[in-house]
């Protein structure tokens, strides 16, 4: 109650009190005035003066016309006491008039405010009938613009609803509602949605009539697709991110995680495979800068690439030996790959470890058997010669014995001596070369006089030449031809090609071979990637029978031979491209059937600009 | 004494060859491959061949077997330097083919003669 109402109150009550005071006066005098005619009738002069209004009267005297005056004096005051009662019953009829207004007009206010609310809400209304079947809905228009009273109103919910959408859940929806229970936030997927996808969540109760009997449910919706969808993408992605880490811990490879932005750049992750591999658990491992894993012998230099991915932020892959928790050493690849977050500030480092001890094994055992291979190979070239020189060397033996006996019993003779020493001079001249090609067993990376290694060859090659093949070589330049490789390999890529180009001419034929230097230009022209200026280019060319397309596409495979069974093994040039390649070298052949063959051979030459060539691990052991 | 036709591509033991038969009285001729040596027989008809069996153009093999064919009575020896190429023995060969003697180079003087004689008194 407001203090207005009370006022007035307050004031109506005194009106009535006005209003009952003369009237209970006027009632009083009455009596009075009848006790005073009971007085007159007995004692006619006794007590005038203790009239209660004696001195309002009392200045005009006694008298008849003083009774008079009496009766008026009441008239006055019972005309008084209607006044103030009908002043005060309208007093009253007021402010209960004013009451009832002020009650209408908060149920008024009461009325806007849900109007107020229902226009500004995201929400809607509804109800429905006994019968389930929606009967009203309200909504504002702007905050519903899609919502359709016409697909919905004289329909169910099981009628509005996709039942794709969760079905238990709308079966449980519909158990409720059979139940007459009520429900708060039940979701499900609208099929009256025309073009798309449209999510709606209801809370509704039920109602009932004085009686008691149902009615139907009132309720409230709001469409949620929102955050039913907001809800699927982060379930999509936790699962997508519960899969990685599932792929992350099943996977081989260890995977660890530091982080650069804190001090030391420690170690916040491992995988499982990590612990496998290193023998370090996560606890272990997790807070640590990833130094602990390097070994003593870890190579410095894989380390030095490792250190500067760390600090430019860049990828790297290294191979490098690292040490288990036992100690035991292990051969790990090593990449590392910086994460960056979306305004480029480094956050992680992704390192990949690979324990590739037994692939580094193989690859030992595989440069072993090469090396063997090669050397059988260079055995097996060696044999082959020596079918040539054999046969030339037993030659001059048998001069020098026959030649020899014969001066001994039939006493010497210049002419006689003379052959001798000349047969003798040849199985020397031999006997030198043979010993030079199987000089030494593994590569070794040296300076190499080319030309000395080129005429060698060629000295070599003509041992077993046929009498009318010849070899014609020919050294155009001055220069010193010096470069950095293994002179036996270098002999032995010569010797082989030439050897193939005497054997194509047959009987019959010529064999130029030329040792030129040429520029990094010319190499390039013939479709090398070169990276040296200078290039000793030499060629092998013959007239002999040439080869087909086919042959010419596959001579460099190994053991791909053209030659009868028996007379060659398909290695020779396997081995010389694999010699030229080794040397960071080229070869090409150039060929035509019946007409001949010409292979060139570019190699590195040392200079001032590819000074710096890299030795071959192989010799390093 | 007998007529010898030496056949080797090498010139040096062809020489050394002549030098020591012509001591001991043979009338020597001298070819330098299996073709050569195969004219010369037919005109020369010697009583002995002495052939290398590596050469050019004709092979020793072959001209033990043409030898054979026209003049089975002429004894072929074979002398080879090569010995073994190609895991074959090419003196065995010879052998197979019908060499009367077969001598692997550098051979003794008097196991060359003795084998000469041996030849010719078949």
């Amino acid at each position: 109650m407001d203090s207005l109402l009370r006022i007035k109150l307050v004031v109506a009550l005194l009106a009535a009190l006005l209003v009952a005071a003369p009237a209970a006066l006027g009632v009083k005098q009455m009596r009075d005035m009848q006790a005073h005619a009971i007085d007159t009738v007995f004692d006619t002069d006794a007590h005038i003066a203790d009239l209660p209004l004696a001195p309002v009267i009392s200045d005009d005297g006694g008298g008849p016309f003083q009774e008079a005056r009496g009766y008026w004096r009441l008239y006055l005051a019972a005309f008084a006491a209607v006044v103030m009662a009908v002043i005060g019953a309208t007093a009253y009829i007021f402010v209960l008039l004013d009451r009832q207004q002020r009650l209408a007009g908060k149920q008024r206010a009461a009325l806007q405010r849900y109007l107020d609310a229902l226009d500004a809400s995201s929400d809607w209304f509804w109800e429905t009938g006994p019968d389930l079947r929606f009967t009203e809905l309200w909504y504002s228009q702007d905050g519903q613009p899609s919502l359709d009273p016409k697909r919905i109103l004289g329909r169910t919910r099981a009628e509005i609803a996709d039942p794709q959408y969760d079905p238990a859940g709308l079966q449980r929806h519909l158990d409720d509602l059979a139940a007459r229970q009520p429900f708060r936030d039940f979701v499900f997927r609208s099929a009256t949605a025309r073009d798309h996808e449209r999510y709606v969540s209801v809370s509704g109760k039920p109602i009932y009539d004085e009686a008691g009997s149902f009615l139907g449910y009132r309720g409230s919706g709001r469409v949620v697709t929102g955050q039913v969808q907001q809800k699927a993408a982060l379930e999509a992605l936790l699962q997508r991110t519960a899969l990685l880490a599932a792929a992350i811990d099943h996977a081989t490879n260890s995977i660890i995680i530091t982080d650069p932005r804190q001090n030391d750049n420690p170690i916040v992750f491992v995988n499982a495979a990590f612990t496998r591999i290193t023998g370090y658990t996560a606890a272990e491992a997790i807070g640590r800068n990833t130094r602990f894993l390097r070994s003593a012998e870890t190579d410095r230099q894989a380390l030095a690439t490792l250190l500067a991915a760390f600090e430019n932020m860049k990828p790297a892959k290294v191979t490098l030996l690292a040490k288990r928790k036992d100690g035991v050493p292990f051969w790990a690849e090593v990449n590392v790959g910086p994460v960056f977050d979306g305004d480029g500030k480094l956050t992680a480092f992704v390192i990949i470890q690979n324990d590739v001890t037994a692939r580094i094994q193989t690859e030992k055992q595989r440069d072993h058997a090469e090396s063997q291979f090669r050397h059988s190979q260079k055995l097996e070239a060696l044999g082959t010669l020596a079918g040539g020189i054999a046969h030339d060397f037993n030659n001059s033996l048998a001069s020098i014995v026959l030649m020899t006996q014969f001066c001994i019993k039939s006493g010497s003779s210049e002419k006689k001596l003379t052959t001798i020493l000349a047969a003798a001079r040849h199985a020397k001249s031999l006997v030198s070369k043979i010993l030079a090609f199987s000089r030494r067993e593994e590569a070794v990376f040296q300076e190499v006089d080319l030309r000395q290694c080129f005429q060698e060859s060629v000295e070599l090659c003509r041992l077993g030449t046929p009498a009318l093949v010849s070899v014609d070589a020919l050294v155009d330049g001055e220069g010193p031809f010096a470069m950095h490789g293994d002179r036996t390999q270098i002999v032995q890529v010569f010797t082989n090609i030439m050897a193939n180009a005497i054997h194509a001419v047959g009987e019959k034929g010529r064999v130029a071979v030329t040792l030129r230097e040429v520029d990094v230009a010319y190499v390039r022209n013939c479709g090398f990637r070169s990276d040296a200026e200078r290039y000793a280019c030499v060629t092998i060319e013959d007239n002999g029978v040439g080869m087909t397309e086919e042959v010419k596409s596959r001579i460099f495979e190994p053991f791909f031979t053209t030659k009868p069974v028996g007379q060659g093994t398909g290695l020779g040039l396997a081995v010389v491209h694999g010699i030229v390649a080794n040397h960071h070298g080229h070869i090409y052949v150039e060929s035509a059937p019946g007409i001949g063959t010409t292979f060139t051979v570019f190699l590195r030459l040392a200079g001032l600009s590819s000074a710096t060539v890299d030795s071959p691990t192989l010799a390093s052991a | 004494m007998a007529n010898i036709l030496i056949v080797d591509d090498d010139a040096l033991l062809r020489e050394t060859l002549r030098v020591v038969l012509e001591s001991v009285g043979h009338d020597i001729r001298l070819a330098t491959n299996g073709a050569e040596a195969l004219r010369i027989v037919e005109s020369y008809k010697p009583d002995l061949v002495l052939t290398d069996i590596i050469m050019p153009e004709m092979e020793g093999i072959e001209l033990i077997r043409a030898v054979r064919k026209i003049y089975p009575s002429t004894p072929v020896i074979a002398i080879s330097g090569g010995g073994r190429t190609g895991n074959v023995d090419f003196l065995r060969v010879a052998k197979t083919f019908g060499a009367a003697a077969i001598m692997q180079k550098p051979f003794e003087m008097d196991a060359l003669l003795n084998t000469v004689q041996t030849s010719l008194a078949r």
